[in-house]
């Protein structure tokens, strides 16, 4: 059974989403505790700043109701908020689920690349706490595969499709050129990154505040920016046009006092706020001053909607590929509910081949050579290959297409050869009743209490 | 060859140089223009030969101050522009200037004026009338653009405040743009109506001959000294784009109330 349990930028507003936001030791945390529950098998937890969400694997034996528990119990989801601002799939739902996030389908901007990266930081993290087993390694392989598909067959990376780009347009949208327009970057991150390179490319003078100086110093030197410390922040809001924050603090970081007393020393020039990070780094209420526009990453979203309109047919084309993806997903789920039996089939062959091998050889051939015992071996082997192919293959289509059908064979075949039932070394199986070609005189599956001359 | 009946000529010719320094420090980028400065000295000297035409009128001439209208204006604009030259300390109060300057001037020109005498524009109220229309009409044709200009920056400051902007919202110009535009409008229209208002009270003894011209040309200093007003407490005290888009609209609308006042009330002749 596959659980998923989450909250996104879709269901939540940012003031819920934040609470319930993990970085890096907080997904760590949530990772152990639910393996330790023991009601999973595998998890997987994908922290973002439009989502959490957490992918699960459990035994058939479970209770869904059980394992939703155990994981709103670690990552302290409000209870009271199930069903509307949490949601839960289960199954095919949740694989298609994280195959459309991995295709950036479910993004706050449809097309974005930077959620790939994020849920491989993820997988990566669970697969270091050893909660990643084969169920998730599949679904995960399949996802990397569905996003590539997107990104190459369809026209979903084209045009504006990053949460950087979304903030340049809204500044572009105030001040229509950033050259020589003063903006304040808060944060070394990432995200800061992105959004830094981009402005270097509009022309606009760029300051990077951060309380990492290293690091900002760093970030400085590529995008050609001036580097200051976080105690020069109220200064730069009397100076910038534009201030972007993306920083990892837990508290709002820039007050509304502290723009207030800012204003007074800008004449009337508007000032804009953009605050990508979850939780918000500006106080919500910075944006109730006259002259003053702030964004936070839910705002974005509307932004975008131009964009999203052209990128309609490109979104068609990318639901078909995650189709088409899950339903191959699909079929290698079944095809593997019929590897055992086929396994299992192929094992007994070889089994009894090989004790009649050992029997004739010591007996009625004892007289063969080793090149002649070689010769023998190799006959007995392709007749077993060529016999076992086609049920095999016909095993494996119907698994694919007619999975009722398959389930009804897998038993017979079980029945049939007994491969329910371990066959110990030296044991022959019970003998089946004799065909009519072999009691002709073939050996092939006969009474092997039988001799014949050579 | 006496001087004498050039002196308000020359009061004339210091005022128009000092408001256009005025004025020229107002839109200047540099916080303590040069222009400013001349301004100031310029004024001064104005204001020096206007009191020796008083002095003039009133001991020579003998004019009585309580029975000449005339009189009254000339020493009024005296007095507002004396008491200006007396508490202007540096660049914020040198902004008003841009005000008080041309509305002594046209004071002054208007008690010249007033009793059907325009020494000071003898042989020119044709060409003075036709700069004080032209202008008139380009500086109300400003206003209605900046109160339009004053519109789409209020809709697109709107929809950015409500962090919903519309596509139509976002097709419009950028909003510091369309600050920069209701700026640039409301000075060049400061500028013409100043013009207008200078030249229009030329003709000032037909102004008070009823009612409906009364309050035309009530409206019209009202508009005036509120576009003024946008402007130099812009300078000063550096307005926001919603406070300057709000009071463009005013003007606005104050313009359009103007025009229609001429229109169904009479255009025959008149200040700004």
């Amino acid at each position: 059974m596959i659980v998923l349990v989450g909250i996104s930028h879709h269901t939540a507003p940012i003031e819920l989403r934040e609470r319930v936001a993990l970085d890096a030791s907080g997904c760590r945390a949530v990772l152990a505790q639910l393996a330790a529950s023991g009601s999973v098998r595998e998890v997987l937890v994908l922290s973002t700043c439009n989502r959490v969400e957490i992918l699960a694997e459990a035994p058939p034996s479970a209770k869904c109701g059980e394992v939703v528990d155990a994981i709103t119990r670690a990552c302290r989801f409000p209870t009271d908020q199930m069903g509307k601002s949490i949601y839960l799939c289960e199954d095919e739902l949740a694989v298609r689920h994280l195959l459309r996030v991995a295709a950036s389908l479910d993004s706050l901007v449809v097309g974005e690349p930077q959620i790939l990266g994020q849920l491989k930081v993820a997988f990566d993290t669970a697969v270091e706490a050893g909660t990643v087993g084969p169920v998730l390694h599949r679904v995960m392989a399949r996802a990397r595969r569905t996003a590539k598909r997107v990104r190459t067959e369809t026209a979903i990376g084209q045009g504006q499709v990053s949460v950087p780009s979304v903030a340049l347009s809204l500044a572009q949208q105030v001040f229509d050129v950033l050259t020589n327009r003063r903006v304040t970057l808060i944060g070394s991150g990432e995200m800061a990154e992105a959004i830094a390179l981009l402005l270097k490319e509009s022309g606009a003078e760029l300051s990077l505040l951060g309380r990492n100086a290293a690091r900002t110093e760093e970030l400085s030197r590529r995008c050609c920016g001036t580097p200051h410390g976080f105690e020069e922040l109220e200064q730069e809001l009397s100076l910038s046009d534009v201030v972007i924050s993306s920083t990892s603090a837990p508290h709002p970081i820039v007050s509304y006092a502290q723009v207030k007393r800012s204003l007074a020393h800008r004449r009337g020039r508007s000032l804009l706020f953009v605050d990508v990070a979850v939780p918000r780094d500006i106080e919500p209420k910075v944006g109730e001053l006259d002259g003053v526009y702030l964004f936070n990453i839910d705002d974005l979203s509307r932004v975008t909607a131009d964009s999203e309109a052209l990128r309609g047919e490109a979104t068609r084309v990318a639901e078909r590929i995650v189709d088409e993806e899950l339903a191959k997903l699909r079929d290698d789920a079944r095809l593997e509910r019929s590897v055992p039996t086929i396994r299992a089939l192929y094992a007994r062959m070889d089994h009894i081949l090989r004790l009649e091998k050992e029997r004739s050889f010591s007996g009625r051939l004892r007289h063969l050579g080793d090149a002649e015992r070689e010769a023998v071996s190799c006959l007995l082997e392709a007749v077993k290959k060529r016999l076992l192919h086609t049920p095999a293959t016909e095993l494996r289509r119907l698994a694919r297409t007619e999975p009722d059908r398959a389930e009804e064979a897998l038993e017979l075949l079980t029945q049939l050869f007994s491969l329910h039932s371990p066959v110990a070394d030296g044991q022959a199986p019970e003998p089946s009743a004799p065909s009519p070609e072999s009691v002709d005189g073939c050996c092939c599956g006969g009474d092997p209490t039988r001799t014949e001359e050579p | 060859m006496t001087l004498v009946p050039y002196v308000p000529l020359v009061v004339v010719a210091f005022y128009l140089l000092a408001s256009g320094l005025f004025f020229t420090g107002l839109v200047s980028r540099r916080p303590a223009p040069v222009p400013a400065r001349w301004a100031t000295a310029v004024l001064l000297v104005g204001a020096v030969v206007h009191a020796i035409h008083i002095v003039h009128q009133s001991l020579v001439l003998h004019v009585c101050p309580v029975a000449s209208a005339r009189f009254v204006l000339s020493l009024a604009a005296l007095v507002m522009v004396s008491t200006y030259l007396f508490h202007v300390r540096g660049t914020r109060r040198g902004a008003l200037g841009v005000l008080v300057v041309p509305f002594t001037l046209a004071l002054f020109l208007a008690s010249d004026a007033v009793e059907g005498r325009t020494a000071v524009v003898v042989g020119m109220p044709r060409l003075v009338l036709a700069v004080h229309v032209t202008v008139n009409l380009l500086g109300s044709g400003l206003m209605l653009l900046a109160a339009v200009v004053g519109m789409a920056y209020l809709l697109e400051s709107r929809g950015l405040k409500r962090r919903r902007p519309s596509r139509a919202v976002m097709r419009l110009p950028g909003l510091s743009g369309l600050q920069g535009w209701v700026r640039l409008l409301l000075r060049a229209g400061l500028l013409a109506l100043t013009v207008g208002v200078i030249s229009g009270a030329v003709f000032s003894d037909h102004e008070f001959s009823g009612f409906f011209r009364v309050l035309r040309l009530g409206l019209s200093y009202l508009t005036w000294l509120l576009v003024g007003a946008l402007v130099v407490g812009d300078r000063v005290r550096g307005y926001g784009g919603r406070r300057l888009a709000l009071g463009a609209i005013l003007s606005g609308l104050l313009t359009v109330v103007v025009m229609l006042l001429y229109v169904l009330v009479g255009r025959a002749g008149g200040s700004a």
